[in-house]
């Protein structure tokens, strides 16, 4: 082939510029640390990477969903747990005073200062906070839901999104544990929709157990309602009313029942929840670690190949210079 | 019969034919780097030789012709190469544009945003009482407002920029046919005379070749070493010595189009009106910026609608089902459009959410600060299948749109570098055959002054012999 001078430009500036551009790449990786710095970088990983990202956020959302659903259910499972220990001491109280031989009149009336601490107490259970939210209003979480034992909140359950297809409820409205409110089928059935399919985190509580029909003002079939339970022992004791302490114990015994049946169900919500942060934990992992392989330039093998493409360039500088340099002109006087 | 004065003829036409041949060696040095230069050669042939008696004797040299070393076979295949050249490096660049609209490797883009806003309904859902939360709803739903405008705004940039590229081509398209025209005025009368139009032929090619790489072309030559030159279609822009005027027509939201696109007319002469040749252009640059801007970013505009119509209808359609902080009737969240053309450039937070927090609905009871139904299932619109006759929920829709850009711009970025790459070979190919070589052109300046010495030295022997001749008597 007949070498013309363009044909030197040509090459030279074909091989220099094809250098230049692979070094400028490279300087752009290293600078980045990433091997995709536009989608066509790498089509396939780019719209890889931003599906990750978009699961990631969200998983890191759902995150913070958990926390805050769990801080909601450990509180309320702490409450409930109090409660029921002053519940047990009040059937203690009631069994202690309810056989007419061992105790009098007077010691009643004493011990029923107690039980009337023991119902402020609960009264201060029922209208807890988390910052400024009570925690057993249902969704009136701005006003006190118990005033005298009247409840003045309503049945909402707030749905927390634990993740992509299950939400759990964080919280257990009072009418459920202090008045021994049944789920409303009805209800259930609109969660079970929300949930798309998804089975409903609620357990065994969710249906009081109690099957002696206590015809309470107030509580709900089969449900007590605990403070008139309380009341009522506390009436019984001051006016030394054996009957009435020991059909009170009876009431106890099932407000007990009542408030442990919710704390299992706060347990078991709290353990799904639990469990699913490990598994969103791992996924924010693998979503990461999925991410990063994808983008994330590998510095040695960054340095090495700009070293090599250095190498190259210069090479290919040194070349030209004595490709393009000498002609005949150079060497006839 | 010899003579001595066939000598000194025989050594002036020597003088002669070395000094052209010098002559274009030295057009042929100043040339070397003229863009589309074809070396050109002398022609030398020795004249007819006379007879004397029995003998025939020669009588030197003299120039045939001067031509221009090329191989037009080649020249007719760089154009067309250099043709689809322009249109893959217009796409390539143009799509580049595009690109870095969705680009979202470095910095927060759309796909972000929409994940932020439904985000900020979950931590509705954990707080609806507070005002934080709601804060935070409005301000990421404007953020996704601004995005959406902000890459429909860059696409339409991407346009405007691209009708500014084909009024300068089109400028570009006019003054290049007039010079073809008059380059086949001079060429024709060259070469009626019988001589090589070389550097007026080199310099034609050229401008074909430049042509070309702007719009597509279909040209011919006639007898008369004549080209006449078709862009598109039938847009006759030469022919003869005539040319005739394209130009681009800016013109208002015609044909579908929702911004002042630029349009490419063609004027046949002043006599006839202009004729709209914009859809026969499919290559070169103009070709190809046509087919980003019309093609192209009108259906990622369209998407974009898309995604932001839809949007809007399904968390209004959510938004008014429920009951704000103060219990009131759920207002529209965004204002609603009534279709999907330019959704994107017109979802607007509404007002009223924009002035007062309280009015974002969280809950579906009128009075139930704590309730969080209308969040959840605001923020389940994320994973619901919405787009694409419900086969695609937004994430996979708009993620989808940038996986298509990133394809077509990486393979728009490979078909150029390979077109680049024939190019190329091609120019390589050319310069082999047509390019100037330095020491060539020294060899041959040795040589023809070589030569021209030696005539020279001849007409000074001629001298002295009839020196020798006329001193005969003297003695």
């Amino acid at each position: 082939m007949r070498i013309a001078d363009k044909n030197n430009q040509l090459q030279v500036l074909k091989s220099l510029s094809g250098n230049r551009k692979r070094m400028a790449d490279l300087q752009g990786q290293a600078a980045t640390m990433k091997k995709i710095n536009k989608p066509s970088d790498d089509p396939v990983a780019a719209t890889r990477v931003l599906e990750s990202k978009t699961n990631l956020h969200t998983a890191e959302q759902f995150l913070r969903n958990s926390e805050q659903a769990k801080r909601f259910l450990e509180f309320s499972e702490q409450s409930l747990q109090e409660l029921s220990n002053s519940l047990i001491r009040a059937k203690e109280i009631a069994l202690s005073q309810a056989n007419s031989g061992t105790t009098n009149a007077i010691s009643r009336r004493a011990i029923a200062e107690e039980i009337s601490q023991l119902y402020e107490q609960m009264n201060a259970i029922a209208n807890r906070k988390i910052g400024d939210r009570f925690i057993f209003g249902g969704f009136q979480t701005m006003d006190r839901p118990f005033t005298d034992g009247k409840y003045a909140g309503d049945s909402g359950e707030m749905l927390i999104e634990i993740n992509g297809d299950s939400k759990v409820a964080m919280n257990m409205p009072g009418d459920v544990v202090f008045l021994g409110k049944s789920v409303d089928p009805e209800k259930e059935e609109i969660r079970q929709r929300d949930l798309d399919g998804v089975e409903g985190l609620r357990g065994p509580a969710s249906v009081a157990q109690n099957t002696r029909s206590i015809a309470e003002e107030g509580a709900y079939d089969n449900g007590v309602d605990i403070f008139r339970a309380l009341k009522r022992l506390e009436i019984s004791l001051k006016s030394d009313d054996t009957t009435g302490i020991q059909n009170s114990i009876d009431l106890i015994d099932s407000s007990i029942n009542q408030v442990i049946m919710a704390r299992s169900e706060l347990g078991s919500r709290l353990n799904s929840v639990t469990n699913n942060v490990e598994t969103l934990q791992k996924n924010v992992l693998d979503n990461k670690i999925l991410v990063s392989s994808f983008e994330d330039a590998d510095a040695f093998e960054v340095y090495s190949k700009l070293n090599q493409a250095e190498g190259n360039l210069k090479a290919s500088l040194q070349t030209s210079g004595k490709l393009i340099q000498p002609s005949l002109l150079d060497f006839i006087g | 019969m010899s003579k001595l004065n066939a000598i000194l003829g025989m050594g002036k036409r020597s003088l002669q034919t070395s000094q052209m041949g010098l002559q274009t060696v030295s057009h042929n040095i100043a040339n070397k780097s003229t863009e589309g230069y074809s070396r050109q050669r002398v022609e030398q042939t020795s004249t007819p030789p006379t007879g004397q008696g029995r003998v025939q004797i020669g009588t030197g040299a003299t120039v045939a012709a001067v031509r221009s070393i090329k191989n037009e076979y080649l020249e007719k295949q760089i154009q067309g190469e250099t043709e689809k050249l322009g249109f893959q490096e217009s796409r390539s660049e143009n799509m580049t544009r595009v690109e870095q609209v969705f680009n979202e490797q470095l910095n927060k883009g759309l796909n972000q945003f929409i994940g932020d806003f439904f985000n900020s309904f979950r931590e509705l859902a954990n707080a609806p009482e507070s005002a934080a939360s709601r804060t935070l709803v409005k301000e990421t739903a404007k953020s996704l407002v601004n995005d959406f405008r902000r890459v429909n705004n860059q696409l339409i940039d991407v346009q405007i920029d691209i009708d500014h590229q084909i009024e300068n081509e089109v400028s570009l398209i006019n003054s290049m046919a007039k010079e073809i025209a008059s380059l086949n005025e001079k060429i024709s009368q060259v070469e009626i005379q019988g001589r090589n139009a070389n550097d007026e032929r080199d310099r034609r090619d050229l401008l074909l070749k430049q042509l070309g790489e702007k719009v597509d072309i279909k040209y011919a030559e006639n007898e008369l070493g004549q080209v006449s030159v078709m862009a598109g279609s039938n847009a006759t822009i030469v022919s003869g010595f005539s040319h005739a005027e394209i130009f681009a027509q800016p013109s208002n939201k015609f044909e579908g189009h929702r911004h002042g696109t630029v349009k490419v007319m063609f004027k046949a002469s002043e006599t006839t009106s202009p004729v709209d040749i914009t859809k026969q252009l499919s290559g070169g640059r103009i070709g190809a910026a046509l087919e980003v801007r019309d093609e192209y970013i009108e259906g990622l505009l369209d998407q974009l609608d898309d995604v932001a119509f839809t949007l809007n209808r399904e968390v209004n359609s959510q938004h008014i089902n429920g009951k704000d902080r103060r219990g009131q009737n759920g207002v529209l969240f965004f204002d609603l459009l009534q279709s999907k053309s330019n959704a994107a450039a017109n979802l607007k937070l509404n007002d009223s959410v924009e002035n007062d927090v309280n009015r974002i609905v969280a809950g579906q009871s009128s009075n139930g600060p704590g309730d969080n139904r209308i969040a959840n299932s605001i923020a389940s619109i994320q994973n619901k299948k919405v787009l694409n006759d419900g086969t695609a929920s937004m994430d996979d829709f708009y993620t989808a749109i940038v996986g298509k850009v990133a394809v077509t711009v990486n393979k728009a970025n490979m078909s150029s570098e390979h077109q680049k790459g024939i190019v190329d070979q091609l120019a390589n190919i050319r310069e082999s055959i047509s390019g100037v070589s330095l020491d060539e052109e020294t060899t041959k300046m040795i040589e023809l002054q070589k030569s021209f010495d030696a005539s020279a030295r001849l007409i000074r022997t001629a001298d002295e012999m009839f020196d020798t001749v006329l001193n005969i008597k003297r003695y």
